[in-house]
Protein backbone atom coordinates (compact mmCIF):
# COMPACT_ATOMS: atom_id res chain seq x y z
CA UNK A 1 0.00 0.00 0.00
CA UNK A 2 1.32 3.27 -0.94
CA UNK A 3 0.67 5.78 1.51
CA UNK A 4 -0.86 9.43 1.01
CA UNK A 5 2.35 11.19 1.77
CA UNK A 6 4.00 9.07 -0.42
CA UNK A 7 1.82 10.08 -3.42
CA UNK A 8 2.19 13.61 -2.84
CA UNK A 9 6.15 12.94 -2.84
CA UNK A 10 5.66 11.42 -6.46
CA UNK A 11 3.40 13.75 -7.75
CA UNK A 12 5.99 16.73 -6.30
CA UNK A 13 8.57 15.56 -8.17
CA UNK A 14 6.96 15.37 -11.17
CA UNK A 15 6.16 18.70 -10.96
CA UNK A 16 9.74 19.32 -9.50
CA UNK A 17 11.24 17.79 -12.99
CA UNK A 18 8.65 19.18 -15.65
CA UNK A 19 9.88 22.53 -14.54
CA UNK A 20 12.38 23.98 -16.95
CA UNK A 21 14.26 25.63 -14.23
CA UNK A 22 15.21 22.35 -13.01
CA UNK A 23 18.36 22.01 -11.94
CA UNK A 24 20.96 19.55 -11.97
CA UNK A 25 20.73 19.21 -8.00
CA UNK A 26 17.02 18.93 -8.19
CA UNK A 27 17.71 15.89 -10.66
CA UNK A 28 20.21 14.10 -8.31
CA UNK A 29 17.74 14.59 -5.06
CA UNK A 30 15.60 12.64 -7.00
CA UNK A 31 17.08 10.19 -7.82
CA UNK A 32 18.46 9.40 -4.38
CA UNK A 33 14.54 9.65 -3.24
CA UNK A 34 13.70 7.01 -6.33
CA UNK A 35 16.45 4.88 -4.88
CA UNK A 36 16.17 5.06 -1.39
CA UNK A 37 12.75 2.61 -1.05
CA UNK A 38 11.25 0.62 -4.08
CA UNK A 39 7.98 1.84 -3.01
CA UNK A 40 9.20 5.69 -4.18
CA UNK A 41 10.34 4.23 -7.70
CA UNK A 42 6.29 2.66 -7.31
CA UNK A 43 4.78 5.73 -6.83
CA UNK A 44 6.52 7.47 -9.25
CA UNK A 45 5.88 5.42 -11.87
CA UNK A 46 2.12 5.60 -11.08
CA UNK A 47 2.43 9.14 -10.95
CA UNK A 48 3.89 8.72 -14.47
CA UNK A 49 1.16 6.84 -15.69
CA UNK A 50 -1.15 9.17 -14.33
CA UNK A 51 0.70 12.31 -15.77
CA UNK A 52 0.28 10.75 -19.38
CA UNK A 53 -2.92 10.03 -19.21
CA UNK A 54 -4.10 13.23 -18.80
CA UNK A 55 -2.56 14.05 -22.02
CA UNK A 56 -6.26 13.66 -23.39
CA UNK A 57 -7.80 15.90 -21.19
CA UNK A 58 -10.64 18.28 -22.95
CA UNK A 59 -10.20 21.49 -21.72
CA UNK A 60 -12.93 23.25 -20.38
CA UNK A 61 -11.98 26.80 -20.42
CA UNK A 62 -12.24 28.60 -17.16
CA UNK A 63 -14.09 32.03 -16.94
CA UNK A 64 -12.36 35.11 -15.25
CA UNK A 65 -15.32 35.29 -12.98
CA UNK A 66 -14.00 31.75 -10.94
CA UNK A 67 -10.48 32.64 -11.89
CA UNK A 68 -11.51 36.08 -9.35
CA UNK A 69 -13.58 35.06 -6.80
CA UNK A 70 -11.09 32.05 -6.42
CA UNK A 71 -9.20 32.01 -2.91
CA UNK A 72 -7.26 28.32 -3.13
CA UNK A 73 -3.45 28.66 -2.67
CA UNK A 74 -2.87 24.91 -2.13
CA UNK A 75 -2.60 24.29 1.61
CA UNK A 76 -5.49 22.17 1.90
CA UNK A 77 -6.84 18.85 -0.46
CA UNK A 78 -9.25 19.40 -2.58
CA UNK A 79 -11.70 17.38 -0.52
CA UNK A 80 -11.35 19.71 1.98
CA UNK A 81 -11.15 22.73 0.23
CA UNK A 82 -15.20 21.54 -1.81
CA UNK A 83 -16.25 20.13 1.37
CA UNK A 84 -15.93 23.80 2.53
CA UNK A 85 -17.28 25.44 0.06
CA UNK A 86 -20.74 23.52 0.63
CA UNK A 87 -23.68 25.86 1.23
CA UNK A 88 -24.36 24.68 5.07
CA UNK A 89 -28.20 24.32 6.13
CA UNK A 90 -27.12 24.30 10.03
CA UNK A 91 -23.88 26.07 11.23
CA UNK A 92 -21.26 23.52 12.13
CA UNK A 93 -19.21 23.09 15.07
CA UNK A 94 -16.08 24.35 15.16
CA UNK A 95 -13.49 21.67 13.39
CA UNK A 96 -9.98 20.93 12.96
CA UNK A 97 -8.78 18.25 11.06
CA UNK A 98 -5.19 17.09 10.73
CA UNK A 99 -4.52 15.11 7.88
CA UNK A 100 -0.57 15.09 6.82
CA UNK A 101 -0.43 18.37 8.20
CA UNK A 102 -3.19 20.01 6.65
CA UNK A 103 -5.81 21.84 8.46
CA UNK A 104 -8.85 23.57 8.05
CA UNK A 105 -9.84 26.76 9.32
CA UNK A 106 -12.16 26.03 12.10
CA UNK A 107 -16.01 27.03 11.55
CA UNK A 108 -17.74 29.27 14.28
CA UNK A 109 -21.96 29.49 14.41
CA UNK A 110 -22.12 32.35 12.73
CA UNK A 111 -24.21 32.43 9.60
CA UNK A 112 -22.40 31.01 6.70
CA UNK A 113 -24.92 32.80 4.02
CA UNK A 114 -24.03 36.16 5.57
CA UNK A 115 -20.35 35.47 5.62
CA UNK A 116 -21.17 34.89 1.52
CA UNK A 117 -22.37 38.17 1.18
CA UNK A 118 -19.98 39.91 2.71
CA UNK A 119 -17.41 38.73 0.59
CA UNK A 120 -19.16 38.99 -2.65
CA UNK A 121 -19.23 42.78 -1.94
CA UNK A 122 -15.08 42.75 -0.98
CA UNK A 123 -14.17 40.61 -3.98
CA UNK A 124 -16.78 42.96 -6.45
CA UNK A 125 -14.31 46.23 -4.67
CA UNK A 126 -11.25 44.40 -5.28
CA UNK A 127 -12.64 42.57 -9.07
CA UNK A 128 -10.42 45.54 -10.75
CA UNK A 129 -7.07 45.50 -8.70
CA UNK A 130 -7.99 41.95 -9.44
CA UNK A 131 -8.44 41.92 -13.18
CA UNK A 132 -4.98 44.10 -13.39
CA UNK A 133 -3.04 41.74 -11.14
CA UNK A 134 -4.23 38.87 -13.52
CA UNK A 135 -2.78 40.52 -16.46
CA UNK A 136 1.17 40.34 -16.64
CA UNK A 137 2.38 44.13 -15.35
CA UNK A 138 2.46 45.68 -12.06
CA UNK A 139 1.73 49.10 -11.16
CA UNK A 140 4.51 51.23 -9.26
CA UNK A 141 4.56 55.07 -8.86
CA UNK A 142 7.70 56.29 -9.08
CA UNK A 143 8.71 60.29 -7.89
CA UNK A 144 6.84 62.61 -10.01
CA UNK A 145 9.43 63.35 -13.09
CA UNK A 146 9.72 59.26 -13.14
CA UNK A 147 6.20 58.48 -13.03
CA UNK A 148 5.58 55.68 -15.24
CA UNK A 149 2.05 53.80 -16.51
CA UNK A 150 3.69 50.78 -17.24
CA UNK A 151 6.36 48.65 -16.09
CA UNK A 152 6.91 45.10 -17.21
CA UNK A 153 10.22 42.86 -16.32
CA UNK A 154 10.53 39.68 -18.14
CA UNK A 155 11.94 36.19 -16.57
CA UNK A 156 15.09 34.91 -18.27
CA UNK A 157 14.59 32.78 -20.98
CA UNK A 158 10.97 33.80 -21.91
CA UNK A 159 9.91 36.26 -24.28
CA UNK A 160 6.61 38.30 -23.66
CA UNK A 161 3.81 39.82 -25.60
CA UNK A 162 2.25 42.94 -24.64
CA UNK A 163 -0.41 45.45 -25.88
CA UNK A 164 0.43 49.08 -24.85
CA UNK A 165 -2.41 51.21 -23.56
CA UNK A 166 -2.57 52.66 -27.34
CA UNK A 167 -3.06 49.62 -29.10
CA UNK A 168 0.54 49.25 -30.44
CA UNK A 169 2.28 45.96 -29.72
CA UNK A 170 5.10 44.68 -28.35
CA UNK A 171 7.72 41.56 -28.16
CA UNK A 172 9.71 41.69 -25.14
CA UNK A 173 12.77 39.74 -25.26
CA UNK A 174 13.98 38.04 -21.83
CA UNK A 175 15.93 39.77 -18.93
CA UNK A 176 14.67 42.76 -20.31
CA UNK A 177 12.63 45.91 -18.40
CA UNK A 178 10.83 47.92 -20.54
CA UNK A 179 8.34 50.78 -18.94
CA UNK A 180 5.70 53.54 -20.48
CA UNK A 181 4.52 57.32 -20.10
CA UNK A 182 1.84 58.16 -21.98
CA UNK A 183 1.37 62.04 -21.64
CA UNK A 184 -0.99 64.47 -24.43
CA UNK A 185 1.27 64.65 -26.90
CA UNK A 186 3.26 62.28 -26.76
CA UNK A 187 3.36 57.84 -25.92
CA UNK A 188 7.00 57.35 -24.14
CA UNK A 189 8.43 54.20 -24.00
CA UNK A 190 11.61 53.60 -21.81
CA UNK A 191 14.00 50.00 -22.79
CA UNK A 192 15.60 50.23 -19.81
CA UNK A 193 17.68 46.95 -20.84
CA UNK A 194 17.27 43.70 -23.01
CA UNK A 195 15.24 44.37 -26.52
CA UNK A 196 11.96 44.39 -27.94
CA UNK A 197 10.20 44.75 -30.78
CA UNK A 198 7.93 47.56 -31.75
CA UNK A 199 4.71 47.40 -33.83
CA UNK A 200 3.41 50.76 -33.82
CA UNK A 201 -0.42 52.14 -33.83
CA UNK A 202 -0.54 54.97 -36.06
CA UNK A 203 -1.07 58.45 -34.30
CA UNK A 204 0.03 61.16 -36.07
CA UNK A 205 -0.76 63.46 -33.06
CA UNK A 206 1.12 61.24 -30.58
CA UNK A 207 4.88 60.19 -32.06
CA UNK A 208 6.01 56.97 -30.14
CA UNK A 209 9.20 57.62 -28.55
CA UNK A 210 11.21 55.05 -26.99
CA UNK A 211 14.18 55.93 -25.12
CA UNK A 212 17.31 53.96 -24.72
CA UNK A 213 20.04 55.03 -22.87
CA UNK A 214 21.40 58.60 -23.93
CA UNK A 215 19.13 58.12 -27.34
CA UNK A 216 15.57 58.34 -28.88
CA UNK A 217 13.92 56.78 -31.26
CA UNK A 218 10.67 58.47 -32.94
CA UNK A 219 8.11 56.77 -35.09
CA UNK A 220 4.68 57.62 -35.98
CA UNK A 221 3.32 54.35 -37.30
CA UNK A 222 6.19 51.89 -37.98
CA UNK A 223 7.89 48.01 -36.72
CA UNK A 224 11.26 48.33 -35.59
CA UNK A 225 13.45 46.57 -32.79
CA UNK A 226 15.51 48.16 -30.21
CA UNK A 227 18.25 46.23 -28.61
CA UNK A 228 20.11 47.78 -25.50
CA UNK A 229 23.13 46.06 -23.79
CA UNK A 230 26.06 47.36 -22.14
CA UNK A 231 25.35 51.20 -23.07
CA UNK A 232 24.93 50.11 -27.32
CA UNK A 233 21.69 50.17 -28.76
CA UNK A 234 20.98 49.02 -31.94
CA UNK A 235 17.68 49.75 -33.27
CA UNK A 236 16.80 47.56 -36.75
CA UNK A 237 13.55 49.31 -38.84
CA UNK A 238 11.34 46.52 -40.72
CA UNK A 239 8.64 48.64 -41.30
CA UNK A 240 8.32 52.79 -41.86
CA UNK A 241 10.55 55.14 -40.77
CA UNK A 242 12.07 55.86 -37.34
CA UNK A 243 14.05 58.72 -36.53
CA UNK A 244 16.72 58.70 -34.27
CA UNK A 245 18.12 61.31 -31.62
CA UNK A 246 21.72 61.05 -30.04
CA UNK A 247 24.28 62.94 -28.16
CA UNK A 248 26.25 63.18 -31.11
CA UNK A 249 23.95 63.96 -33.98
CA UNK A 250 21.18 65.47 -34.65
CA UNK A 251 18.33 63.65 -36.65
CA UNK A 252 19.50 60.58 -38.40
CA UNK A 253 16.86 59.06 -40.72
CA UNK A 254 16.27 55.28 -40.81
CA UNK A 255 14.36 53.81 -42.91
CA UNK A 256 13.08 50.36 -43.50
CA UNK A 257 15.85 47.22 -43.48
CA UNK A 258 18.46 49.63 -42.12
CA UNK A 259 19.73 49.57 -38.70
CA UNK A 260 21.75 52.26 -36.73
CA UNK A 261 24.23 50.98 -33.44
CA UNK A 262 24.61 54.18 -31.12
CA UNK A 263 27.27 53.91 -28.88
CA UNK A 264 28.72 55.96 -25.52
CA UNK A 265 31.49 57.18 -27.28
CA UNK A 266 31.69 60.27 -29.27
CA UNK A 267 31.98 58.24 -32.56
CA UNK A 268 28.94 59.22 -35.59
CA UNK A 269 26.60 56.09 -35.24
CA UNK A 270 27.15 53.78 -38.00
CA UNK A 271 24.07 52.90 -40.13
CA UNK A 272 24.09 49.59 -42.78
CA UNK A 273 21.42 47.68 -44.53
CA UNK A 274 20.54 44.59 -43.07
CA UNK A 275 18.80 41.82 -43.33
CA UNK A 276 15.87 42.24 -40.99
CA UNK A 277 14.69 38.69 -40.91
CA UNK A 278 18.50 37.98 -39.29
CA UNK A 279 17.61 41.19 -36.96
CA UNK A 280 14.23 39.67 -35.20
CA UNK A 281 15.58 36.24 -35.40
CA UNK A 282 14.97 36.19 -31.25
CA UNK A 283 11.21 36.55 -31.73
CA UNK A 284 11.43 33.07 -32.98
CA UNK A 285 14.35 31.67 -30.96
CA UNK A 286 17.50 32.11 -32.70
CA UNK A 287 20.11 35.18 -31.76
CA UNK A 288 22.35 36.26 -34.42
CA UNK A 289 25.42 38.23 -34.57
CA UNK A 290 27.93 39.73 -36.97
CA UNK A 291 31.46 40.44 -35.30
CA UNK A 292 30.11 41.06 -32.27
CA UNK A 293 32.04 41.25 -28.89
CA UNK A 294 31.83 38.22 -26.75
CA UNK A 295 30.96 40.73 -24.02
CA UNK A 296 28.19 41.74 -25.76
CA UNK A 297 27.16 38.21 -26.78
CA UNK A 298 27.22 37.08 -23.36
CA UNK A 299 25.14 39.64 -22.33
CA UNK A 300 22.36 38.98 -24.49
CA UNK A 301 22.91 35.32 -24.29
CA UNK A 302 22.53 35.35 -20.54
CA UNK A 303 19.04 36.58 -21.12
CA UNK A 304 18.60 32.87 -22.54
CA UNK A 305 20.53 31.20 -20.59
CA UNK A 306 19.34 28.19 -17.79
CA UNK A 307 22.56 29.20 -16.01
CA UNK A 308 24.70 32.47 -15.65
CA UNK A 309 27.46 32.62 -17.60
CA UNK A 310 30.97 34.98 -17.07
CA UNK A 311 33.92 35.89 -18.49
CA UNK A 312 36.94 35.23 -16.42
CA UNK A 313 39.40 37.76 -17.95
CA UNK A 314 37.76 41.56 -19.32
CA UNK A 315 40.10 41.08 -22.49
CA UNK A 316 38.27 37.80 -23.67
CA UNK A 317 35.08 39.87 -24.40
CA UNK A 318 37.35 41.80 -27.39
CA UNK A 319 37.08 38.39 -29.38
CA UNK A 320 34.63 39.15 -32.08
CA UNK A 321 31.52 36.64 -32.85
CA UNK A 322 29.51 35.68 -35.96
CA UNK A 323 27.38 33.45 -35.50
CA UNK A 324 24.17 32.09 -34.03
CA UNK A 325 22.63 31.10 -31.14
CA UNK A 326 19.77 29.08 -30.04
CA UNK A 327 17.47 30.66 -27.32
CA UNK A 328 17.21 27.07 -25.93
CA UNK A 329 20.24 25.79 -26.46
CA UNK A 330 22.73 28.16 -25.27
CA UNK A 331 24.59 25.89 -23.12
CA UNK A 332 25.78 23.81 -26.13
CA UNK A 333 26.96 26.80 -28.05
CA UNK A 334 28.91 27.78 -24.90
CA UNK A 335 30.13 24.57 -24.62
CA UNK A 336 31.54 24.42 -28.52
CA UNK A 337 32.80 27.76 -28.24
CA UNK A 338 36.59 26.40 -27.11
CA UNK A 339 36.11 25.53 -31.29
CA UNK A 340 36.43 28.95 -32.18
CA UNK A 341 38.32 30.52 -29.61
CA UNK A 342 41.20 29.72 -27.32
CA UNK A 343 39.02 29.75 -23.90
CA UNK A 344 37.76 26.77 -21.53
CA UNK A 345 34.45 26.24 -20.41
CA UNK A 346 33.93 25.59 -16.81
CA UNK A 347 31.21 24.59 -14.56
CA UNK A 348 31.03 26.28 -11.58
CA UNK A 349 29.51 24.10 -8.57
CA UNK A 350 26.47 23.08 -10.87
CA UNK A 351 25.04 27.00 -10.67
CA UNK A 352 27.35 28.96 -13.33
CA UNK A 353 29.57 28.64 -16.28
CA UNK A 354 33.13 30.67 -16.14
CA UNK A 355 35.08 31.06 -19.55
CA UNK A 356 38.59 31.22 -19.38
CA UNK A 357 41.82 31.53 -21.39
CA UNK A 358 42.52 28.18 -22.44
CA UNK A 359 46.14 26.64 -21.18
CA UNK A 360 47.62 24.41 -23.81
CA UNK A 361 48.39 21.28 -22.38
CA UNK A 362 51.68 21.31 -22.86
CA UNK A 363 52.10 24.84 -21.38
CA UNK A 364 50.39 23.45 -18.37
CA UNK A 365 52.84 20.21 -18.16
CA UNK A 366 55.88 22.38 -18.42
CA UNK A 367 54.51 24.45 -15.44
CA UNK A 368 54.69 21.38 -12.86
CA UNK B 1 47.95 34.59 -21.86
CA UNK B 2 48.56 32.12 -24.26
CA UNK B 3 52.36 32.05 -25.84
CA UNK B 4 53.24 31.67 -29.85
CA UNK B 5 52.79 27.54 -29.42
CA UNK B 6 49.52 26.37 -30.81
CA UNK B 7 47.27 24.84 -28.49
CA UNK B 8 47.09 21.14 -28.28
CA UNK B 9 43.45 20.48 -27.75
CA UNK B 10 42.18 17.29 -29.27
CA UNK B 11 45.16 14.14 -28.38
CA UNK B 12 43.90 10.70 -30.38
CA UNK B 13 43.93 9.29 -26.38
CA UNK B 14 41.35 11.85 -25.57
CA UNK B 15 38.56 10.87 -28.18
CA UNK B 16 39.26 7.28 -27.26
CA UNK B 17 38.73 8.39 -23.70
CA UNK B 18 35.47 10.02 -24.38
CA UNK B 19 34.23 7.11 -25.64
CA UNK B 20 34.62 4.97 -22.71
CA UNK B 21 33.43 7.94 -20.72
CA UNK B 22 30.01 7.62 -22.77
CA UNK B 23 29.78 4.25 -22.40
CA UNK B 24 29.75 4.45 -18.94
CA UNK B 25 26.99 7.37 -19.13
CA UNK B 26 24.93 4.88 -20.83
CA UNK B 27 25.22 2.58 -18.19
CA UNK B 28 25.34 4.18 -15.48
CA UNK B 29 22.60 6.98 -16.28
CA UNK B 30 20.23 6.01 -18.89
CA UNK B 31 17.46 4.39 -17.28
CA UNK B 32 17.27 7.43 -15.35
CA UNK B 33 17.24 9.59 -18.25
CA UNK B 34 14.20 7.87 -20.02
CA UNK B 35 12.44 8.08 -16.54
CA UNK B 36 13.16 12.04 -16.72
CA UNK B 37 12.13 12.34 -20.14
CA UNK B 38 8.95 10.64 -19.56
CA UNK B 39 7.66 13.34 -17.59
CA UNK B 40 8.56 15.74 -20.34
CA UNK B 41 7.26 13.76 -23.73
CA UNK B 42 4.42 11.75 -24.67
CA UNK B 43 5.60 7.86 -24.71
CA UNK B 44 8.52 5.69 -24.11
CA UNK B 45 9.32 5.35 -27.68
CA UNK B 46 9.48 8.99 -27.88
CA UNK B 47 11.84 9.52 -24.29
CA UNK B 48 14.18 6.77 -26.68
CA UNK B 49 14.31 8.81 -29.24
CA UNK B 50 15.35 12.33 -27.14
CA UNK B 51 17.79 10.06 -25.65
CA UNK B 52 19.80 8.64 -28.25
CA UNK B 53 19.88 12.43 -29.89
CA UNK B 54 21.14 13.28 -26.80
CA UNK B 55 23.96 10.82 -26.55
CA UNK B 56 25.18 11.78 -30.12
CA UNK B 57 25.07 15.75 -29.34
CA UNK B 58 27.42 14.37 -26.60
CA UNK B 59 29.54 12.81 -28.59
CA UNK B 60 29.82 15.62 -30.52
CA UNK B 61 31.02 18.06 -28.00
CA UNK B 62 34.75 18.51 -26.96
CA UNK B 63 34.21 18.28 -23.92
CA UNK B 64 35.73 16.47 -20.98
CA UNK B 65 35.29 15.89 -17.44
CA UNK B 66 34.29 13.52 -14.82
CA UNK B 67 30.91 11.26 -15.44
CA UNK B 68 29.16 12.80 -12.44
CA UNK B 69 29.64 16.03 -14.25
CA UNK B 70 29.12 14.87 -17.39
CA UNK B 71 25.48 13.02 -16.04
CA UNK B 72 23.75 16.49 -15.38
CA UNK B 73 25.03 17.88 -18.73
CA UNK B 74 23.37 14.83 -20.44
CA UNK B 75 20.01 15.49 -18.96
CA UNK B 76 19.80 19.39 -19.23
CA UNK B 77 20.89 18.36 -23.18
CA UNK B 78 18.22 15.61 -23.40
CA UNK B 79 15.44 18.25 -21.84
CA UNK B 80 16.42 20.91 -24.45
CA UNK B 81 15.57 18.45 -27.12
CA UNK B 82 12.58 17.45 -25.47
CA UNK B 83 11.70 20.85 -25.30
CA UNK B 84 12.44 22.07 -29.22
CA UNK B 85 10.77 18.89 -30.33
CA UNK B 86 7.57 19.61 -28.57
CA UNK B 87 7.75 23.63 -30.15
CA UNK B 88 8.11 22.26 -33.16
CA UNK B 89 5.25 20.08 -32.94
CA UNK B 90 2.46 22.54 -31.32
CA UNK B 91 0.38 22.16 -28.41
CA UNK B 92 -2.07 20.02 -30.44
CA UNK B 93 -2.59 16.65 -28.88
CA UNK B 94 -4.68 13.83 -30.56
CA UNK B 95 -6.70 12.03 -27.61
CA UNK B 96 -6.98 9.10 -30.03
CA UNK B 97 -2.84 8.49 -30.05
CA UNK B 98 -3.02 8.73 -26.35
CA UNK B 99 -5.48 5.98 -26.15
CA UNK B 100 -3.14 3.62 -27.93
CA UNK B 101 -0.67 3.06 -25.95
CA UNK B 102 2.71 1.57 -28.20
CA UNK B 103 4.52 0.67 -24.84
CA UNK B 104 2.45 -2.23 -23.85
CA UNK B 105 1.88 -4.01 -26.87
CA UNK B 106 -0.14 -6.40 -24.97
CA UNK B 107 -2.69 -3.38 -24.21
CA UNK B 108 -4.40 -2.64 -27.58
CA UNK B 109 -7.42 -4.76 -27.81
CA UNK B 110 -10.92 -3.20 -27.06
CA UNK B 111 -10.68 -4.21 -23.57
CA UNK B 112 -7.81 -1.65 -23.54
CA UNK B 113 -9.65 1.04 -25.28
CA UNK B 114 -12.36 1.38 -23.46
CA UNK B 115 -10.94 0.97 -20.29
CA UNK B 116 -8.42 4.01 -20.97
CA UNK B 117 -11.71 6.15 -22.65
CA UNK B 118 -13.61 5.65 -19.16
CA UNK B 119 -10.61 6.86 -17.46
CA UNK B 120 -9.94 10.34 -19.64
CA UNK B 121 -13.77 10.59 -19.14
CA UNK B 122 -13.23 10.25 -15.18
CA UNK B 123 -10.17 12.65 -15.67
CA UNK B 124 -11.73 14.95 -17.31
CA UNK B 125 -14.85 14.77 -14.42
CA UNK B 126 -12.79 15.01 -11.51
CA UNK B 127 -10.32 17.83 -13.49
CA UNK B 128 -13.71 19.72 -13.01
CA UNK B 129 -13.56 19.52 -9.08
CA UNK B 130 -10.45 21.51 -8.83
CA UNK B 131 -10.61 25.03 -7.79
CA UNK B 132 -10.33 27.23 -10.76
CA UNK B 133 -6.82 28.71 -10.67
CA UNK B 134 -5.63 25.32 -10.04
CA UNK B 135 -7.50 24.06 -13.29
CA UNK B 136 -6.56 26.47 -15.31
CA UNK B 137 -2.57 26.24 -14.00
CA UNK B 138 -3.27 22.44 -14.47
CA UNK B 139 -4.89 22.99 -17.86
CA UNK B 140 -1.92 25.52 -19.02
CA UNK B 141 0.89 23.31 -17.76
CA UNK B 142 -0.02 20.06 -19.17
CA UNK B 143 -2.00 20.71 -22.44
CA UNK B 144 -0.09 23.96 -23.41
CA UNK B 145 3.57 23.40 -22.37
CA UNK B 146 3.36 26.57 -20.28
CA UNK B 147 6.66 26.72 -17.60
CA UNK B 148 5.38 27.40 -14.11
CA UNK B 149 7.63 31.01 -13.99
CA UNK B 150 4.93 31.98 -17.22
CA UNK B 151 1.66 30.69 -15.44
CA UNK B 152 2.61 32.45 -12.51
CA UNK B 153 2.80 35.86 -14.47
CA UNK B 154 0.08 34.74 -16.48
CA UNK B 155 -2.49 34.20 -12.89
CA UNK B 156 -0.37 36.48 -11.17
CA UNK B 157 0.51 34.56 -8.30
CA UNK B 158 3.33 32.85 -6.73
CA UNK B 159 5.66 30.33 -8.61
CA UNK B 160 5.16 28.30 -5.24
CA UNK B 161 1.77 28.02 -5.51
CA UNK B 162 1.81 27.06 -9.32
CA UNK B 163 3.55 24.12 -7.95
CA UNK B 164 1.22 23.43 -5.41
CA UNK B 165 -1.27 23.17 -7.72
CA UNK B 166 0.13 20.83 -9.44
CA UNK B 167 0.62 18.96 -7.03
CA UNK B 168 -2.62 19.02 -5.83
CA UNK B 169 -3.94 18.32 -8.74
CA UNK B 170 -2.06 15.24 -9.69
CA UNK B 171 -2.82 13.86 -5.86
CA UNK B 172 -6.67 14.42 -6.33
CA UNK B 173 -6.75 13.04 -9.59
CA UNK B 174 -5.47 9.79 -8.34
CA UNK B 175 -7.19 9.65 -5.37
CA UNK B 176 -10.87 9.84 -6.82
CA UNK B 177 -9.47 7.48 -9.63
CA UNK B 178 -8.68 4.98 -6.85
CA UNK B 179 -12.25 5.23 -5.40
CA UNK B 180 -13.93 4.99 -8.96
CA UNK B 181 -11.68 1.57 -9.01
CA UNK B 182 -12.81 0.57 -5.73
CA UNK B 183 -16.36 1.35 -6.54
CA UNK B 184 -16.22 -0.72 -9.78
CA UNK B 185 -14.65 -3.84 -7.61
CA UNK B 186 -17.16 -3.53 -5.22
CA UNK B 187 -20.17 -3.60 -8.00
CA UNK B 188 -18.88 -6.76 -9.27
Amino acid sequence: MISNDRWMEAADWIARLRDPAATQADIADWLRWCASSPQNQDAFDQMQSLWRLTGGMQEKSVTLEELLADDYVGQVSVREWTTSKQPMSQPKAAVEQDDGGKRIAARTGSCPRTRRIVRRAALAASAAAALVGTLWFAVKEYREHERRDLIVETHVGTNRDLVLADGSAVTLGAGSRLSTRFVTGERNIYLEGGEAYFRVKRDPHRPFVVHAFDATFTAVGTAFNVRAEQGIVRVTVTEGVVDAHTSTADRIRLEAGHEVTVTRTKAEPRIVAVNTAQATGWLNGTLRFVDEPLSSVIATANRYARAPITLSDESLGEYHFTGTISTSNVDEWLLALPDVFPVSIDYENGRSWLIQPRVSQAESQSAR
Amino acid sequence: MTSSKSNIVDQPAASQGRDELMSRLYHEHNQSLIRFLMTRVDSEQEARDVAQEAYVRMLQLHTHGAVSFLSGYLFKVAANIAIDRIRHRGTQRRASQLLINPDQPEATGPEFLVQAREQLILIDRFVQELPPKCRQAFYLHRLHDMSPADIASRLGIAKRTVHQYIVVALAHLRSRLEEAEAAKEDER
